[in-house]
């Protein structure tokens, strides 16, 4: 008797296995179809390394001033110092984990916010979902960056605060996102079972409607990561940057008072392209294995 | 036709007032004091103190929101602390300006990315429309600023075929015809940086656009029934997935005065981005605050116009 019971629950755990495994499988053939993708992920990864390894990878300490001053790309600074003679290359290895900092603060903020709003304004409908639907179309609209960099300027400019602010202002395309998963998973006839069983509205939107609702929130918070480091770029250019931290936008910032030393801005840029370049065509990879109708792709 | 302009005319009334309200609590909900923040760090006590009377800073938060209201009716968003001038009066110096460089950007980007983006798809699925796509997403994924900054390098450092910013040229005065061309030659840097995020978004939105029709049954009905190559495309399918690349332009034309922001910094464009980087720099909150009130206003009605023009272009789209 056991040992049947042990062998149907080992046949149901393979079953489950297998299924899962046949889900990923789907989903990277997905994904694989989006031009690009398997390369974004490549170069997410290795960003993730050097962040890991850049006390290692880093040939200076990035905040040590070197001597010389202004030196272009060569043999002893391999991509040259700037105007205080910090090393570039140290800089920018360094500078990789500010930004993924940055990308996941940014995007987690908005992620809770999006989707608890999202999902609590699908989920109740009537004058919550009225008032959230205003309050989410108001911030679609208004010119993020002026919000962004007035706030920085009155509230402080730590990297904390930063974080918070872009992640308060660009949550509502997650809100939208949700509030739609929800309007349709609601009406699900798994929803309604439980809903006979007499679970509360709050254990059932949380528990069970918001993880089957998550994929495409998770798509375009991948997207809104790459946005996050251009964000960054941006309100640093502005003069707004964390005084503390040496971030590639700092750089940018840096390197247009010294603007005959290019290599001061040509390789922060080029960091900056490449990590949101990452983030955009992983995006674009789940937002491909999710949507069948982009899935039929010969490229 | 004019009953629905009305009725979204009406459904604007609470986003703007949501709109003005954020204005006005963002400054007082900053940590310090409001009168402080508006009169400026080097300002006398004196002038703080008139400042706390005029905009009524001591009274309750509801009578404040009044004066408030009361003061933007009559145009006024309170007084730059940097040039001592009224915020009105800066923003509107500046608006030519931005305006010149942003209808110019955004035009050209929208025919060429359309363009462009027409011609990706119809080579999807290829080789080609992958290397299109790729490389716009690339030029997506760069600070704007940024390109800018190798482009002044390149073209005014290195090569000095063009001016490194500015609008005129300061050193000598030109009228009329030759003051044009002197302005266009300032101008063709900036725009290129432009183009360089704006043609790519126009791109993958007439592309996917495209993609989308050319799926649709009525376009498949039409193959079948002979209609050849070109003529389908061209009179079938692209006048109908024309219809979100018009959507978009509209969308581009609202951040008129907040898209070229970076740009304008970086060439020293004398716009509003060029006043928004100054006042940062300044800590001229309130410039900076008028800056925030007319570009959400500039997006909020191009939105309607946007609609508008689209239920004139899309005769499907009920006016109910």
């Amino acid at each position: 008797m056991v040992e049947a019971a042990v062998r149907v629950g080992a046949d149901a755990a393979a079953e489950r296995r297998d299924r899962r495994r046949r889900e990923f499988r789907q989903f990277w053939t997905g994904y694989r179809s989006a031009p690009g993708a398997v390369v974004g992920l490549i170069l997410l990864f290795a960003a993730i390394l050097v962040a890991l390894a850049a006390p290692v990878l880093a040939p200076h300490a990035p905040t040590v001033l070197q001597p010389d001053t202004l030196q272009p790309p060569g043999a002893g600074f391999l991509l040259g110092t700037d105007q205080v003679g910090r090393d570039i290359l140290s800089n920018l290895i360094y500078g990789t984990r500010i930004s993924l900092v940055f990308a996941l603060g940014v995007a987690g903020v908005a992620l809770v916010i999006g989707v608890a709003l999202g999902a609590v304004a699908g989920y109740f409908g009537s004058w919550v979902d009225d008032l959230a639907s205003r309050v989410i179309e108001v911030f679609l609209m208004i010119p993020q960056f002026v919000l962004v960099i007035t706030v920085v300027a009155l509230f402080g400019n730590s990297i904390a605060h930063t974080i918070v602010i872009v992640g308060l202002t660009i949550w509502p395309s997650n809100a939208r996102i949700m509030r739609a998963q929800v309007l349709t998973l609601k009406r699900r006839a798994f929803v309604r079972a439980i809903e006979a069983s007499g679970a509360g509205p709050w254990r059932i939107l949380f528990r069970h409607i918001l993880p089957n609702g998550m994929q495409p929130v998770v798509a375009n918070s991948t997207l809104q990561m790459g946005y996050a480091i251009l964000f960054e770029a941006s309100i640093s250019f502005f003069g707004l940057g964390d005084p503390n931290v040496v971030s590639w936008g700092k750089m940018l910032f840096l390197a247009n008072l010294h603007k005959s030393a290019w290599w001061m801005a040509v390789f922060p840029g080029i960091c900056i392209l490449v990590l949101v370049l990452a983030f955009n065509l992983v995006g674009d990879g789940i937002n491909a294995a999710l949507n069948p109708r982009l899935r039929r792709r010969a490229a | 036709m004019l009953r629905y302009i009305i009725r979204r005319l009406a459904q604007l009334v609470p986003t703007i007032l949501l709109i003005l309200v954020f204005n006005f609590l963002i400054i007082r909900l900053a940590p310090g004091d409001p009168a402080r923040a508006m009169a400026g760090e080097m300002a006398s006590q004196e002038n703080v103190e008139a400042l706390r009377q005029a905009w009524g800073l001591n009274k309750p938060i509801y009578e404040q929101l009044a004066i408030y209201f009361s003061r933007l009716a009559q145009g006024d968003l309170g007084y730059s602390y940097n040039t001592l001038t009224p915020v009105s009066e800066l923003i509107l110096d500046r608006v030519p300006q931005t305006v010149l460089l942003m209808f110019a950007a955004t035009l050209l980007s929208f025919v060429v990315g359309t363009l462009i983006g027409a011609y990706a798809a119809s080579r999807y699925p290829s080789r080609v429309d992958s290397v299109l796509s790729v490389s716009s997403l690339v030029f997506y994924s760069m600070p704007i600023f940024w390109f800018g900054m190798l482009l002044i390098y390149l073209f005014a450092i290195r090569l000095a075929w063009f001016p490194s910013g500015g609008m005129v040229d300061i050193l000598e005065e030109r009228h009329g015809f030759v003051y044009l061309l002197d302005v266009g030659h300032h101008a063709i840097l900036p725009i290129l940086t432009l183009s360089a995020f704006n043609v790519p978004f126009f791109l993958l939105i007439s592309r996917a656009s495209l993609i989308e029709t050319l799926r649709e049954d009525y376009i498949r009905t039409a193959r079948c029934m002979g209609v050849p190559r070109n003529r389908l495309f061209l009179r079938h399918a692209l006048p109908n997935a024309m219809l979100p690349t018009i959507t978009a332009f509209g969308l581009a034309l609202g951040f008129i005065f907040t898209g070229a922001l970076m740009t304008e910094t970086v060439f020293s464009w004398p716009g509003i981005g060029r006043l928004t980087w100054e006042a940062v720099s300044n800590r001229d909150y309130p410039t900076m605050m008028g800056v925030f009130l007319i570009s959400s206003i500039a997006i909020v009605v191009s939105n309607l116009l946007t609609d508008i023009a689209y239920t004139l272009f899309d005769p499907r789209v009920r006016l109910g």
